[in-house]
């Protein structure tokens, strides 16, 4: 199967989980949106609550699909779409690096218990540029994918607890003599105190495995982020919040993160969000985000 | 990261294949699975060894020898060839077709090692050049012939971070195929990240004529990299001439721009290089991995290998190429090239021949000469639409062979004497593979030749030989009697063009004489001015004559001896480099005769990083008793590594000479110590051990360690002077203890801890070094800013010649005052060069003595740094003035603490006729000190020569850049125009290409107040 081939493959799963969206969206609507019962990820007139979406991938590889991003504890049906951009500049190095990717996502519920649901998230197009000294080199080529299960453990009228698990498939195409497989277990939280309040948190431990014939190279880097939003007038909404993160080389990054939301036509959303890494091994200077999304 | 944790590492190493699996699975299933094999790509293992390279390539031979891998065990093993680095320890892959040495991969010194330890290891590491470890390519002889090759080795960018840094190295024998691995990462030492982990396998084949080169390089560290995985050949500069294939490149290339790479970059299909000097070979190389390299081309550096590459962590790059030599001049490797580019990409190809009509002896091989080439699309000969596709010359019967691909349309342009000659021929090779095109043979007209003899005679000659340097009469025709190799290593002053300009004898314009002998060499057609000189205590001659095609003009030309410089004082040359060095082909024995020439007495052998003593070429020119030599190094550290305040850029540290150095050529760099990583000071630590010498029971100073022209510029990112290095303005003063926030503190800085030497802990300063007048006064200015801050240092005068032409031998030199050739001791010699008894000069001698309380008759002191000379109210300064008749003087200077005290012009004698024996004696007078302004201490120096032009800092560094040389009242100029025949300084022109004559004596340090001497500037 050759690039374009693949490219299609994944075109028309896409199309078919929005077909399914669809679907699930007719069932859905009524409970969803009912209100009858105070719920922690539903806000009236915006989207359900999610926590700030901004991910930073493994060292060197800082976009891979939705790893290393804490997934709402929400469950929804939806899509998104957006652009993605990182930047590292290390002068004395001579060093520099800027990825970007153009990036999908889509998430189902799955099952009667209506608890569990499904996410893909996909680096349609990624472009990245590595400046080493005057040696610069920019390929664009089609990023990796994640399937992230997600499940409702526990909830109540203000929190819910979901447990995730996440795989990276390789489906990247920028490497030569390598594959690239991983997973990240972990568990997301949301706190809703006040209809305009809400707090997420989650801990996942991303693990990487880059395959050749001779070696494969690990990453483990476990972390955790909280983040608070804020719904101070319609139709924004403010986030803040941290991501720390440790690895098998030593501390990572403490990373202050914000995000900028707005929510439109009910379902719909813009979110802006960024994240800059300090203190630890990472040498990504900042991350940024601009999606566009609908979610139910 | 690789794998630290323990407990997954087990769950995951059971777990491998499967991963294994499913990460191939994926690649087919994206369909960019690797097309090559990845051998151990990522592998640290020693049991994991790389798959062959270039298996689709075979080469076919008569012989059947198998190929072999040993190493070095004695001197007698190290290929010949003048470039040649083997060393006891170092590997070798030979076959019956060539010979392959890759350096040894020496264990590195540990940090807490002793000045001996480190002393002992930077002597007999491996490691050479540009690389910063064994396990790269020094040398590659084909059966037969010689080495011309300086390095080739492995870089995954520009920066010296991004070489290949080997740790381990082993052989083995696979059946008939001998292979040497090297392993080891990205070098650490520049900020490499060990990470990355390369492995090289050289392997070569019973048939093959070159070695086949496989290197992997895996990304195991945490950031992507931009790679430009590619061999790095360090050609040197003068030495090989570098060609690579496609439109408008051939012998042209892009200008190297290190920090733009992309306009720098070419893609072809193959490289190659040729030497043009001696035993000619050629070397080539091409990619079995692509069809197209991407390179960067100059004559210093070529690097050659895979496009740019993105690397993401956990992948890697495999790069398979062949690297064959051939024996001969021209680019003969190129048939190897076509030969192996039809068996990897099917390219069929034409053998095309022909047949040239050589004039008779003469070294014909390289008179003539022919390139092949496509026309450019519109059908002209437009060098940057026009494709070269190689290169020929004719053997010795006049016959040529080339391979060119089949079905395409060609022309041939002649070359002789370093031009196009005639109109280009075309022709056709027909489509299909293996077709033989015989192109005739061709009959130029002959070439005109001329048959020359030199005689000296007069009192107390030393020697007969002589140089012939040739000038058209006519300026305006100079351009068509210019010649260069293809273009490269162009220089005006070779018109009429005789040789290459960095080869022996015939070379540029000139013609070395041996004594006794008739010279005859070839000449373009044309009237030239045939000059014979013999150094600057000689006169010079010159004869007019009209070469034309197919005749032979006879020259005999007649000089005298002078008596210039003292009786008891040695001419003395402490930079001169030969075909050893890696930036020049010049043979060794040209060399020794050009000391003889130039009536040189005494040379530093101070090669790049290799020390010579030029033993077989004294022998065989029977010079042993006409010239002393002290073996030495010229220090030339090649990777940037020093972070200077203010630099963006980490730096070099500059040259410094070093001498005697044992010879010895069991050792790396024949003894020469490794100098890469470190500041001057420890180079001084590392130094001072080799060149100093037990005196009795006591080490004491018997060697010397010289800062080399201090305020050079760069080349390739690389500083060559010091002073450049740290950014010193000479005006201003050299504080007592090191500031790291005052670069010019770097100077009393002791990098090597507080036992070691400071960075300002030389003997001798280059305060003047060839022929720029600009340069020279910088040179001088930090001669001068070093002595007013109290670092009382000995100036010396240094020709730092590479060639015939380009820095002549002797010009200028040091008149070592108190020396004597029949009683020559290097102990006594060097202590009279480290207290500053000399005078530096390129043709002027300056005489001159003080006498402390006033009357010679009661004593006098010369020039000494030694220490300082108690004088009185009444010390007066006399000073003589001495100079060949074609050298002229204008002006004599005495200057004070480095400002001009006194400037003289009237009273000196300028003689009427250059060519006499007469009018040596050009100037005499006495002053007294206190006219000339010294009341406290200070340093003199009394300089005589032509009149110096208004000479400025256009923008404030402290250092002259711009000069009136015109005296059209602006200070505009860089370098004085060509003199007209009436400028006095025409003939020295001729002899010495921007020469402008000058002496000067080393300092008088003198003390009129008592106590402790202190400098003006400190």
């Amino acid at each position: 199967m050759n690039r374009r081939s693949l490219s299609a493959a994944l075109l028309l799963t896409l199309t078919a989980l929005a077909s399914q969206a669809n679907a699930q969206e007719i069932m859905l609507s009524g409970p969803l949106r009912g209100g009858e019962a105070p719920d922690p990820c539903v806000r009236q007139r915006t989207a359900p609550r999610a926590p700030i979406e901004i991910a930073l991938g493994i060292p060197g590889a800082p976009a891979l699909g939705a790893l290393g991003s804490s997934p709402s504890a929400c469950r929804y049906l939806g899509f998104s779409v957006g652009g993605r951009m990182g930047l590292l500049i290390a002068t004395s190095s001579f060093y520099g690096a800027i990825d970007a990717e153009a990036h999908l996502s889509g998430a189902v519920p799955i099952g009667d218990a209506r608890d569990s649901w499904i996410e893909l998230s996909f680096d349609a197009v990624r472009y990245r540029t590595v400046i080493n000294a005057s040696v610069v080199t920019a390929p664009i080529d089609m990023g990796a994918a994640t399937i992230t299960v997600n499940h409702i453990v526990a909830s109540d009228e203000t929190v819910s607890v979901s447990l995730f698990g996440r795989v990276l498939l390789p489906t990247e195409l920028g490497l030569r003599y390598a594959a690239r497989l991983g997973a990240e277990p972990g568990m997301s939280i949301v706190w809703a105190p006040h209809r305009k309040v809400s707090l997420h948190g989650a801990l996942s431990l991303p693990i990487t495995a880059t395959v050749s014939a001779a070696n494969t190279l690990f990453t483990f880097t476990p972390r955790a982020t909280l983040d608070a939003l804020w719904h101070p007038v319609s139709p924004f909404e403010l986030g803040a919040g941290i991501e720390v993160r440790g690895g098998l080389d030593g501390f990572e990054y403490f990373a202050p993160r914000v995000a900028l939301r707005a929510h439109f036509a009910r379902v719909a959303f813009i979110d802006l969000s960024a994240m800059a890494p300090l203190f630890g091994l990472e040498r990504q200077l900042a991350r940024g985000a601009l999606t566009y999304g609908m979610r139910w | 990261m690789r794998l630290v944790l323990p407990r997954f590492v087990a769950h995951t190493r059971r777990g491998l294949p499967t991963l294994t699996a499913i990460g191939s699975i994926s690649l087919a299933l994206a369909g960019c699975g690797p097309a090559r094999d990845p051998g151990c790509l990522g592998s640290a293992s020693v049991q994991c060894v790389p798959p062959p390279a270039c298996r689709a390539v075979r080469f076919a031979c008569s012989t059947s020898g198998a190929a072999r891998v040993t190493r070095i065990t004695t001197r007698t093993q190290r290929p010949a060839g003048l470039d040649a680095l083997a060393s006891i320890g170092d590997w070798v892959l030979s076959n019956d077709n060539v010979t392959v040495v890759i350096d040894d991969v020496s264990p590195p010194l540990s940090p807490n090692a002793t000045t001996a330890q480190r002393v002992a290891h930077n002597r007999s590491t491996h490691t050479h050049h540009l690389a910063p470890s064994g396990g790269t390519i020094i040398d590659i002889s084909p059966a037969g012939g010689t080495d011309h090759l300086n390095q080739i080795y492995q870089i995954t960018g520009i920066v010296p971070r991004d070489a290949l840094h080997y740790t381990s190295i082993e052989s083995r024998q696979e059946g008939d195929v001998a292979v040497v691995i090297a392993r080891g990462f990205l070098d650490v030492s520049t900020g490499g990240d060990g990470r990355m982990l390369v492995t090289t396998r050289y392997e070569l084949r019973p048939c093959d004529p070159g070695v086949r080169v496989r290197t992997e390089m895996y990304n195991g560290g945490r950031v992507a990299w931009s790679s430009y995985l590619s061999d790095a050949w360090f050609l040197g500069d003068r030495s090989q001439t570098p060609f690579v294939q496609g439109r408008g490149l051939g012998f042209r290339h892009p200008e190297l721009m290190l920090t733009n790479l992309d306009v720098s970059l070419v893609r072809t299909p193959y490289m190659a290089a040729s030497s043009h000097v001696g035993e000619d070979t050629s070397y080539a190389t091409f990619s079995c991995t692509e069809p197209l390299m991407d390179g960067v081309v100059d004559p210093t550096i070529v690097a050659m290998g895979l496009p740019r590459s993105y690397v993401a962590p956990g992948d890697g790059l495999v790069f398979e190429r062949m690297i064959v030599a051939s024996r001969g001049p021209g680019l003969g490797a190129l048939e190897h090239v076509m030969a192996a580019r039809r068996q990897l990409f099917g390219e069929p190809i034409a053998s095309v021949r022909g047949t040239v009509e050589l004039p008779r002896g003469l070294g014909s091989e390289r008179v003539a000469s022919v390139v092949f080439y496509e026309p450019a699309p519109d059908g002209s000969d437009s060098p940057t639409e026009i494709t070269v596709w190689a290169e020929a010359v004719p053997d010795a019967t006049g016959a040529y062979r080339v391979s060119l691909p089949a079905g395409r349309r060609y022309r041939r342009q002649w070359w002789r004497l370093g031009r196009p000659f005639g109109a280009p021929e075309t022709f056709e090779t027909p489509a299909g593979d293996g077709a033989t095109v015989e192109l005739g043979a061709f009959r130029p007209p002959p070439l005109g030749t001329i048959r020359a003899s030199v005689t000296i005679n007069g009192e107390g000659v030393r020697g007969q030989d002589a140089e012939l340097v040739l000038v058209p009469v006519d300026p305006s025709t100079a351009s068509s009697v210019r010649g260069s190799v293809y273009g490269f290593f162009d220089s005006e002053r070779c018109a009429p063009y005789l040789g290459p300009t960095h080869g022996g004898s015939p070379g540029c314009n000139r013609v070395l004489v041996r004594g006794g002998t008739t010279v005859e060499f070839f000449a373009p057609n044309g009237t030239y001015w045939v000059y014979a000189h013999g150094g600057p205590e000689r006169t010079i001659a010159r004869t007019m004559v009209t070469v034309t095609e197919g005749a032979q003009q006879t020259v005999s030309l007649s000089l005298a001896q002078l008596r210039v410089f003292p009786q008891e004082s040695m001419s003395a040359d402490f930079h001169v480099h030969s075909g050893r060095s890696f930036d020049t082909s010049f043979p060794e024995t040209d060399r020794v005769l050009s000391f003889l020439v130039n009536d040189i007495n005494l040379i530093a052998a101070t090669d790049h990083d290799v020390t010579t003593n030029y033993a077989a070429a004294l022998v065989a020119l029977g010079a042993n008793q006409r010239v002393f030599v002290q073996p030495g190094v010229e220090m030339t550290p090649l990777i940037p590594s020093q972070r200077i305040q203010g630099a963006s850029l980490p730096r070099t540290v500059g040259h410094f000479n070093a001498w005697p150095i044992p010879f010895d050529d069991s050792l790396p760099r024949n003894g020469a110590p490794w100098d890469e990583l470190v500041q001057p000071g420890e180079l001084f630590d590392l130094l001072r051990p080799i060149v100093d010498r037990n005196v009795g029971v006591m080490r004491e100073r018997t060697g010397v360690i010289q800062l080399n022209h201090p305020y050079a510029g760069s080349k390739i990112g690389r500083d060559e002077g010091y002073f450049r290095t740290i950014r010193w303005n000479p005006t201003t003063p050299v504080p007592r203890e090191f500031d790291p926030a005052a670069p010019p503190s770097l100077l009393v800085y002791r990098p090597g801890g507080a036992d070691g030497n400071r960075n300002v802990d030389f003997d001798t300063i280059e305060a003047m070094q060839g022929n720029e007048l600009l340069e020279n006064m910088r040179h001088r200015q930090g001669w001068h800013g070093l002595l007013n801050a109290g670092h009382l240092r000995a100036g010396t005068a240094d020709s730092d010649t590479h060639s015939l032409a380009v820095e002549p031998m002797g010009f200028p030199r040091n008149i070592v005052i108190g020396a004597n050739r029949q009683r020559y001791n290097f102990v006594t010699f060097n202590a009279l060069v480290r207290e500053g008894s000399m005078v530096g000069t390129n043709g002027p001698y300056v005489d001159a003595a003080i006498a402390p309380s006033g009357s010679f008759e009661a004593g006098s002191a010369g020039p000494s740094v030694r220490s300082p000379i108690a004088i009185t109210a009444s010390a007066r300064l006399r000073i003589a003035v001495r100079a060949a008749p074609w050298i002229p003087v204008e002006e004599v200077r005495i200057v004070v603490n480095g400002r001009i005290a006194r400037s003289i012009t009237d009273g000196i004698s300028r003689p009427t006729d250059p060519f006499a024996t007469v009018g040596l004696d050009r100037y005499a007078g006495e002053f007294s000190l206190s006219e000339l302004g010294v009341t406290a201490d200070s340093w003199i120096i009394v300089e005589a020569g032509l009149r110096l032009p208004t000479i400025i800092d256009s923008d404030n560094d402290g250092l002259f850049d711009r000069a009136d040389f015109n005296g059209d009242g602006v200070a505009n100029e860089e370098h004085p125009a060509a003199p007209r025949a009436e400028d006095p300084r025409f003939h020295s022109n001729v002899i010495v290409p921007g020469m402008w004559s000058w002496g000067f004596t080393n300092p008088f340090v003198v003390d009129p107040n008592g106590g402790s001497w202190e400098a003006p500037n400190r």
